[in-house]
């Protein structure tokens, strides 16, 4: 198999609803809704194998939007 | 890929100001290796843990009728999370918690559970003073707790005052959770400021929580993983000196943990109820990180981001990669 070069990078933040969980104090709270907020990432190559990561918050998503481009080769 | 080169290369360019601009990149980059080798990262980094002891990592405590409302309702859970397997459990005090309060907690959950389960008490810096961590640590010594975590308005940065407390109170002591990167976790463990190490894959990714491991290892300790998650499992099966998977945060009236994004396609799950009847986990077997992620959803509620191709990374010579 040859090596494989990335070639382009995604990065997505994306919404959710959080039910009956306050995100903040982390604590049940019934009834309630929240929006929560995730970070999506993927790697691709030319070979077309692509890597993944979704998680939750957006703390990455700011140095991500630094970071993503440089490793694309 | 050579993640290590990228890894070395981002840590030169951030030193420290945001892990998880290295962290999310490596464990993407990890996946990819997986896919491209057609193997769980667990295999790539010679794992052979199959089952993962977990404990029961609360909420942090409420004042809502049915909920984790006191010390009796925190002994209750506890009671219930033994009948279904969890070899160990973990207090979140309330964020207004007294020591009156966390003591009583402590001693409820202890005279109920303990020498059935590990038990552990993590604050999350709730206490205000030195003074009241050490209290509360005394209480954890008559109950023989495993751990004591974080308990403190430092909010777990003086290796001082946690060498200080070390002397005071018997509990082992786990911190490093909000100290960022590897050497200055490690030099924590070099002051006698705790006696377990704490990473999360999130901050550093994959590459820098088994650097971690490894540099727990040569100490003789312990690297405790943060919160759960695919690549936390695919890390805890390679690491011989980790004891238990984070399943955080649950509560008596919640099955699934309601702050994470609903993105498996795949049948992955963390909640009360993941655990089979031994209290453990699998590793996911799939390639990579072995999970499937819905990108309908994803790109459905989707508010922001990029894409990045060939040159649109910063041209500074200076950030390149390290040779």
């Amino acid at each position: 198999m040859s090596k494989p070069i990335i070639t382009r990078t995604e990065v997505h933040e994306f919404e959710y609803e959080i039910r009956d969980h306050n995100p903040v104090d982390f604590i049940y709270e019934p009834g309630s809704v929240y929006i929560g907020r995730g970070t999506a990432l993927r790697i691709h190559t030319d070979i077309g194998v692509s890597g993944e990561y979704v998680t939750r918050g957006l703390a990455g998503a700011p140095m991500l939007s630094t970071t993503a481009p440089w490793v694309v080769d | 890929m050579e993640r290590e080169k990228i890894y070395q290369s981002l840590k030169l360019w951030l030193k420290g100001r945001a892990w998880q601009g290295i962290g999310l990149i490596d464990i993407a980059l990890w996946d990819l290796a997986g896919k491209y080798y057609d193997a769980p990262i667990y295999e790539l980094l010679g794992g052979y843990r199959k089952k993962l002891p977990c404990y029961a990592s609360t909420h942090v405590g409420d004042y809502i009728k049915g909920g984790l409302n006191s010390p009796e309702a925190f002994a209750d859970f506890a009671q219930q999370c033994l009948e279904m397997g969890y070899p160990a459990f973990k207090i979140h005090e309330w964020r207004d918690v007294t020591p009156k309060q966390g003591i009583a907690t402590i001693h409820a959950v202890g005279k109920r559970v303990g020498g059935k389960m590990d038990l552990m008490s993590d604050p999350a810096n709730s206490y205000n003073t030195f003074a009241d961590a050490v209290k509360v640590g005394r209480a954890c010594d008559e109950e023989g707790f495993f751990w004591y975590e974080d308990p403190y308005l430092d909010c777990g940065h003086s290796q001082f005052a946690h060498r200080k407390l070390r002397q005071l109170i018997k509990t082992p002591l786990l911190l490093t959770e909000h100290v960022t990167s590897l050497e200055p976790k490690v030099d924590f463990v070099l002051a006698d400021a705790t006696d377990f190490l704490r990473g999360d894959p999130n901050d550093g990714g994959i590459t820098g929580i088994m650097k971690l491991a490894s540099a727990a290892e040569a100490l003789g300790i312990d690297l405790e993983l943060h919160a759960a998650g695919p690549a936390h499992r695919q890390c805890m099966a390679a690491i011989r000196n980790s004891n238990y998977y984070e399943m955080f945060p649950v509560h008596p009236k919640l099955k699934t943990l309601s702050y994470s994004p609903p993105v498996y396609k795949s049948n992955y799950w963390d909640g009360l109820d993941a655990i089979d009847k031994d209290g453990c986990v699998t590793v996911p077997e799939g390639p990579g990180l072995g999970v499937e992620y819905d990108w309908d959803f994803i790109m459905k509620h989707r508010t922001g981001g990029a894409e990045y191709k060939e040159g649109s990374a910063i041209k500074n010579p200076r950030f390149g990669r390290i040779k």
